[in-house]
């Protein structure tokens, strides 16, 4: 018994000794695991986290007119609210309001490198950093206004409520923000575009395809000068995506035999992957979509089918789409899951998708657009022929691309049955835009940007319409931003 | 942040509810609530089909068993037993015979549920039957069955086939190599193909495009209630080009083995069998 007491004196002496030693350098360290952000390598992977992480397709595809009433389905909030024309109260899954608190994190992960980069007097290494960090910022900030603010419009945008333009992090609980105009917005982005684009390097990157390089950011300059109706900049950055003139090796080769002869699984895997060249720009973000878009009953339906993609086209040929499913689970495989186990031998768990945000076809639609805007009208039907020969072939039974399905403008005008050659070559890009991002939600943008009301029938006949005026057009704010002192959009 | 499950999404609806102050006491039509008395043919059903093979046919209609989002029509009382004649001759018999008594038994769906209708989609196409995960065939457009017509034995006893080739594949998978045999014709929109265009690409029917499942049970439907001949008139046919005879004589030995490995069921009896089945019962 004695023994044992005098040992444990002795251990206890000696540990007290220990510990008082230790004790300056012991405190030095910082109790948790947390990341100081002390080198641009660890700023790099900070910015990892500064893209909107979030899925909007959901609520934009079954808000647009590429989904219809299947009659009997799988029926979640997340894709009949919008269906219905009407606000989604839902604040996880895949609603606007999940979208617009991933946007809002985005942009707080880079002004959290900003502010860090700002302290790092004239060190070189950061300044790649910055430039991602700006141009993500106005990246997820040009995606809320799109969403939650009426589209820019050259006699309105300044006085249409804008979103919030946040530049600094939040060290308060619930700090104040203003909305200001739509047009304070899109000035604040192109400034942050402006200074962040010019200090991208690609070579810091690990996964380029995950990360705003040269190519991504001037994809979206495109994308932005587009909807800001700055024609002359959209074509300059569109071309600036590429080192051709012609996106031809880009566009996926829908139509070639190697394609058509991809299986179910292969087309679904391939078609978000980081070396399809199509790609240029993947975010990956927690959502159910990829595993629900064929079996929720408000979507794509054969009748639609047979309007968008069976039915006389322009070039006079088809679709080379292999379309798969049966009446109720129409669908294009575009996206594989990666489902992420909540432990080693879980069940359940969060399943991802990888979102294309910039590719090569939305690239070369904007700028088809945009020169016709500007009268470029040779320039636009050559965009437009490269895309036909990756998209279609001559009919199911000559499955092949041929030189006759091109258009020119007299085919366009003849289709079309119009004599305005700038209209016809937009209806032409909107119709080809409409198949080409089925199930991708980007018809919503179009939708918007043109005006263009949408019919949603419901099962008891009765028929909404979203006229171009109405305000559910725009997506309804979360409700607690309120406590921050932004007004709600009008309903 | 959301978790869902592996293999299905659920969906669980909280609903707050207000107590009703009374339950109803009549019970719910379908739960124990309804009570008739057997007639005729449902002994006969007893005879032919419960108590052989314990596989239940409901001619009553029950419109939960049915797709809700369609108009369908009740069976007429008269067509089940012609109908589920044919189909205990022409469907059960031949495989009982080629394959052994407990073959049925075992992988036979339980349940046949009958609809008097056909269920007719939006984009034209009609569907003749259904399966439903091993356990359940619907038959449909019962109330037009005429045993002396054999185009319209066939085509209800091709239905049988083909969902009943479902569940044997679904049970024991096909070759993998049969869905690299042309997936560039698989598609959606396969009504817009007629039948013979379908022939020319190397597929029997224009449905076989649908999905590789679909072509494989399309495959087996034909080689069995159309027949070797009709198969074979299709593989000669001029208009098909060689490409195409080669993938569809590559289906037909695929289908073959795979009734011979899966099931140990010599394939080219069985068509045998049915032909001869079909013969006599149209007679």
């Amino acid at each position: 018994m004695i023994k044992h007491t005098l040992i444990s004196k002795t251990i206890l002496g000696v540990a007290s000794l220990l510990v008082f030693s230790g004790c300056n350098k012991y405190l030095d360290q910082a109790p948790d695991m947390r990341t100081e952000l002390n080198s641009p390598e660890k700023i790099g992977e900070l910015l990892a986290t500064a893209y909107p992480q979030a899925n909007y397709i959901t609520f934009t595809e079954s808000m647009s007119d590429n989904v219809s009433d299947k009659g009997s389905g799988a029926v979640d909030p997340d894709n009949s609210m919008p269906y219905f024309f009407k606000d989604n109260k839902n604040t996880d899954g895949d609603s606007p309001t999940n979208y617009w608190n991933a946007a809002y994190k985005a942009i707080s992960a880079a002004n959290h490198a900003l502010e860090i980069i700002d302290k790092q007097e004239g060190a070189e290494a950061y300044k790649p950093f910055k430039g991602e960090a700006l141009v993500a910022r106005a990246y997820a900030h040009f995606m809320l206004v799109t969403l939650f603010s009426k589209p820019y419009s050259l006699q309105t945008s300044n006085t249409d409520p804008g979103i919030p333009y946040v530049t600094t992090t939040e060290k308060i609980v619930l700090g104040h923000y203003e909305r200001k105009t739509v047009a304070y917005v899109y000035n604040m982005i192109e400034k942050d575009l402006k200074e962040g684009m010019p200090l991208i390097n690609d070579s810091k990157y690990k996964v380029p395809k995950y990360h705003f390089t040269r190519s991504a950011a001037s994809a979206f300059a495109a994308r932005f000068y587009l909807y800001k109706k700055d024609y002359t900049n959209s074509v300059k950055y569109a071309s600036a995506v590429f080192s051709n003139a012609s996106f031809s090796a880009y566009l996926r080769p829908v139509n070639s035999t190697e394609y058509m002869s991809y299986q179910y699984n292969e087309l679904q895997a391939q078609y978000t992957r980081a070396v399809n060249p199509a790609n240029i720009l993947l975010v990956e973000a927690p959502t159910a979509w990829g595993r629900s878009y064929a079996t929720n009953r408000y979507g794509f339906t054969s009748d639609l089918m047979s309007k968008l993609t069976t039915s006389v086209n322009v070039t006079g040929g088809t679709w080379a789409y292999n379309i798969y499913g049966s009446e109720n689970t129409i669908n294009i495989p575009k996206f594989r899951e990666h489902f992420v186990r909540l432990t080693l031998n879980a069940e359940s768990g969060i399943p991802y998708n990888m979102i294309p945000i910039f590719s090569a076809e939305e690239t070369l639609f904007n700028r088809a657009e945009a020169n016709a805007m500007l009268g470029n009208f040779d320039a636009a039907i050559d965009d437009l022929n490269d895309y036909i020969a990756s998209k279609f072939i001559v009919s199911p039974s000559l499955p092949f691309y041929d030189e006759s399905l091109q258009v020119s403008i007299d085919k366009l005008l003849e289709f079309y049955d119009s004599a305005d050659r700038t209209q016809v070559l937009i209806n032409c890009i909107l119709d080809f835009k409409r198949v080409n991002f089925l199930f991708e939600g980007e018809r919503w943008f179009d939708i918007i940007r043109h005006g263009l009301p949408v019919q949603h029938k419901k099962s008891n006949g009765e028929i909404l319409t979203l006229g171009p005026k109405d305000p559910q057009r725009v997506f309804q704010l979360p409700e607690e931003v309120q406590s921050s002192g932004i007004e709600l959009n009008p309903r | 942040m959301y978790t869902y499950m592996l293999t299905a999404a659920l969906t669980l609806g909280l609903l707050g509810c207000k107590k009703e102050t009374t339950l109803p006491t009549t019970p719910i039509v379908g739960l124990g609530g309804d009570t008739w008395v057997k007639r005729p043919l449902d002994f006969w059903i007893d005879k032919n089909y419960v108590d052989p093979y314990n596989i239940e046919v409901k001619y009553k209609w029950d419109p939960y068993e049915l797709n809700y989002a369609k108009n369908l029509v009740p069976v007429l009382e008269s067509q089940v037993e012609p109908v589920m004649t044919a189909v205990r001759d022409i469907y059960i018999k031949p495989y009982e015979q080629v394959a052994g008594n407990n073959f049925i038994k075992k992988y036979s769906p339980k349940l046949f549920q009958l609809a008097g209708s056909a269920e007719y989609n939006e984009n034209g196409t009609v569907v003749l039957g259904q399966a439903e995960g091993g356990r359940k065939i619907v038959l449909m457009v019962i109330n037009q069955f005429n045993k002396a017509n054999v185009a319209e034995v066939q085509r209800m006893l091709h239905t049988i086939h083909h969902e009943f080739a479902h569940i044997l594949h679904q049970i024991h998978a096909y070759p993998v190599e049969w869905k690299g045999l042309n997936p560039d014709k698989i598609t959606a929109a396969w009504f817009n193909t007629t039948d013979e265009e379908a022939n020319t690409q190397g597929l029997v029917t224009a449905y076989a495009k649908a999905s590789p499942d679909e072509d494989f049970v399309e495959t087996v439907a034909v080689l069995l209630v159309n027949g070797q001949t009709y198969f074979d008139a299709i593989v000669n046919n001029p208009y098909v080009p060689q490409a195409s005879k080669k993938i569809l004589r590559q289906k037909e030995s695929i289908v073959v083995d795979f009734y011979q490995k899966e099931y140990n069921i010599d394939f080219r009896k069985l068509q045998e069998v049915t032909k001869q089945a079909i013969l006599n019962s149209t007679k």
